[in-house]
């Protein structure tokens, strides 16, 4: 996992790399500035093939800022990027035909109605047959639950409603990556679950990549493969889930040992020989009811402890070990450890 | 979300395709056609051309031809070309007003809203060319502002005017008079498309369309010369055009200059328009 805690890396000492066959997005030393204000600072970021990314960060942090540069909405004021191998700078309409948009809080022309905002949209990548369009525009209907409410005009939509019709939009090129600005707001919990579903469907069944922001953690949980967390324009983390979830905010893996009621002597020599190990980098305890305690220990060397440290703390005979395992956090343990330590920065 | 069991065809539009191939959209204007399609939308969609219509109608047609038919009455001696001439000159000058007013009225918020809605990001997120974005607003508002405020007043009035005078006015003059007019409605529309890549909000740019037109009446007093560079004085040139068939010189030099203006003003409208952020 990267772990970035600051980017040293001057705007001008950014070339980009070639991009392979893996990755579809991939930027290098990204930067944004309004005026004074930076709104992204050297971001890296790379997105695979056929993933679900979660993109994640406070309001702010620049998430919208780097969606809009990646489609030629915004330029960047440095540094380079490129989706699907071409240039984000000079190639942005060649990469636009492959990607569906879903903005932040979607808008449309409000006299039209739902399908006539989905022909609108399709016209922009095919110019026919109608037969052909009129059945994309009838099948990206059916796929939000819109069908009911095609020949509405969309000015009297709900946010729910238009947050579908931009689902239905910006799939209906059938793009090979959808670039979501946070796909769940303003849906109820039965929306938000559909609209997971359609994303993983969308990656299991059409090879779609999907590069999403979101607010909602238990929903990157559940759906993503990799996440990045961005803050105040600065890439906190960017790794694959598992391993964002099996490790603490800089990046050393964490285990957790479950000790019940033993003598002090015993759990003082056992912490002693623990926290002599060069692998080990903290050992904290935390009491628990009935004399009971954890320790967290946290790592740099996954293979050591994995092997020696219930080892270790077995040695004194007298302690009762409970439980012994690697700490899985949950993603917003691991956001807020991460967010809060790296909210330094402003 | 309905009809989730028939997932894999509908998520990944294979049965469209697969029966019905779709053909890429093309072209360096991709998607002219489409936003000219949308545009005309919005105009024919709301009361927005009835009321356009019916304000243009009653000011410049209308109220033209309520003057002559007044100044008709009250000098017994005026001719059927006199009763002409004093509707002329006022559908002129009104012409010249109604087209500038239409033109802020209408196109104030063409980009500053489409940029401030978001729907501008939307559309120009999809492979759609943002010279054919401003090129659709540019055909589509002159189309309708022409016809609202000035082709189908021009009609009324004409034939009204025929009416009331017994004297048509020479025909062949009177649409080169509105060619005039059509050409000034053209630069305003120009120049407000240009000013709404500029600006952020609509007042700046309403502000500076009015203060253009208010300012080259109050020069044409005091620097006549300066007014053959801009279509201050078309309501003279098309109102000398119709009553005397003769354009004064600052009329000849000025009608090819806002037409120089005008392309001008479109050109750097697009050029704006593609680096702007959206």
């Amino acid at each position: 996992m990267k772990i970035s805690r600051d980017h040293e890396r001057t705007p001008e000492e950014t070339p980009r790399e070639p991009t392979d066959d893996a990755a579809v997005i991939e930027t290098s030393g990204l930067t944004k500035a309004y005026g004074r204000v930076a709104a992204l600072k050297s971001l890296d970021l790379r997105v695979e093939k056929n993933s679900i990314f979660g993109f994640l960060g406070p309001n702010g942090a620049g998430k919208t800022t780097t969606m809009k540069i990646l489609l030629g909405l915004s330029r960047a004021t440095s540094g380079s990027g490129a989706v699907f191998g071409k240039d984000i700078a000079t190639e942005d309409f060649e990469i636009r035909r492959r990607v569906g948009y879903l903005a932040q809080d979607p808008r449309y022309y409000g006299h039209m109605t739902a399908r006539e905002t989905l022909r609108f949209a399709a016209r922009f990548f095919y110019s026919g047959p109608e037969k052909a369009i009129e059945s994309r525009v009838e099948e990206s209907l059916a796929l939000v639950g819109l069908s009911d409410r095609a020949d509405r005009r969309i000015r009297g939509f709900s946010g729910g409603e238009r947050q579908r019709l931009g689902l239905a939009q910006a799939q209906i090129n059938a793009p090979e990556l959808l670039i979501l600005d946070e796909p769940a707001a303003s849906l109820d919990p039965m929306g938000r679950r559909d609209v997971l579903e359609i994303m993983e469907r969308l990656r299991d069944e059409r090879n779609t990549t999907i590069f999403y922001s979101t607010h909602i953690l238990d929903d990157v949980q559940r759906v993503s493969d990799s996440v990045a967390i961005l803050q105040n324009g600065r890439l906190l983390a960017h790794a694959p889930i598992h391993e964002l979830l099996s490790t603490d905010g800089s990046g050393a893996a964490v285990y957790e040992i479950h000790i019940g009621s033993s003598p002090e002597e015993a759990l003082e020599a056992a912490r002693n020989r623990i926290r002599s190990q060069n692998w080990i980098s903290a050992l904290e305890e935390t009491p628990g009811p009935g004399g009971e305690k954890t320790w967290l220990v946290k790592t740099t060397d996954e293979a050591a402890a994995e092997e020696n440290l219930l080892r270790l703390a077995l040695e004194e005979k007298s302690i009762k070990i409970l439980g012994f395992g690697r700490k899985r956090q949950s993603l917003e343990e691991a956001f807020f450890d991460l967010i809060e330590g790296g909210g330094d920065e402003t | 979300m309905k009809h989730k069991e028939s997932a894999t065809e509908q998520a990944t539009g294979r049965s469209s395709e697969e029966h019905s191939p779709l053909e890429p959209a093309e072209g360096s204007l991709n998607g002219f056609r489409n936003l000219l399609g949308k545009e005309n939308g919005e105009w024919t969609s709301g009361f927005s051309l009835i009321a356009h219509g019916a304000i243009w109608m009653l000011i410049v047609a209308i109220i033209s031809v309520v003057i002559a038919f007044i100044r008709g009455q009250m000098e017994p001696g005026y001719s059927p070309r006199d009763i002409n001439d004093a509707g002329l000159l006022m559908f002129f000058v009104l012409g010249t007003v109604a087209s500038v007013i239409a033109v802020v009225a209408g196109t104030q918020g063409a980009i500053i809203g489409e940029k401030q809605l978001g729907t501008a990001a939307w559309v120009l997120s999809k492979p759609a060319s943002r010279r054919a974005f401003v090129l659709a607003k540019l055909a589509v508002h002159f189309r309708w502002l022409l016809t609202v405020s000035l082709a189908f007043p021009a009609t009324a009035f004409y034939v009204l005017m025929t009416a009331i005078s017994t004297l048509p006015p020479p025909p062949l003059a009177f649409l080169g008079g509105f060619g005039i007019l059509a050409l000034g409605l053209l630069f305003y529309l120009s120049l407000s498309l240009f000013l709404g890549t500029v600006f952020e909000s609509r007042g700046p740019l309403a502000g500076c369309v009015f203060g253009f037109m208010v300012a080259g009446f109050m020069i044409a007093n005091y620097a006549p010369e300066v007014t053959a560079a801009f279509p201050w004085l078309f309501f003279q040139s098309g109102f000398y055009l119709v009553s005397q068939q003769t354009i004064p010189l600052y009329g000849l030099v000025s009608i090819p200059a806002t037409a120089l203006w005008s392309v001008l003003f479109i050109i750097l409208a697009m050029r704006r328009f593609e680096r702007a952020e959206l």
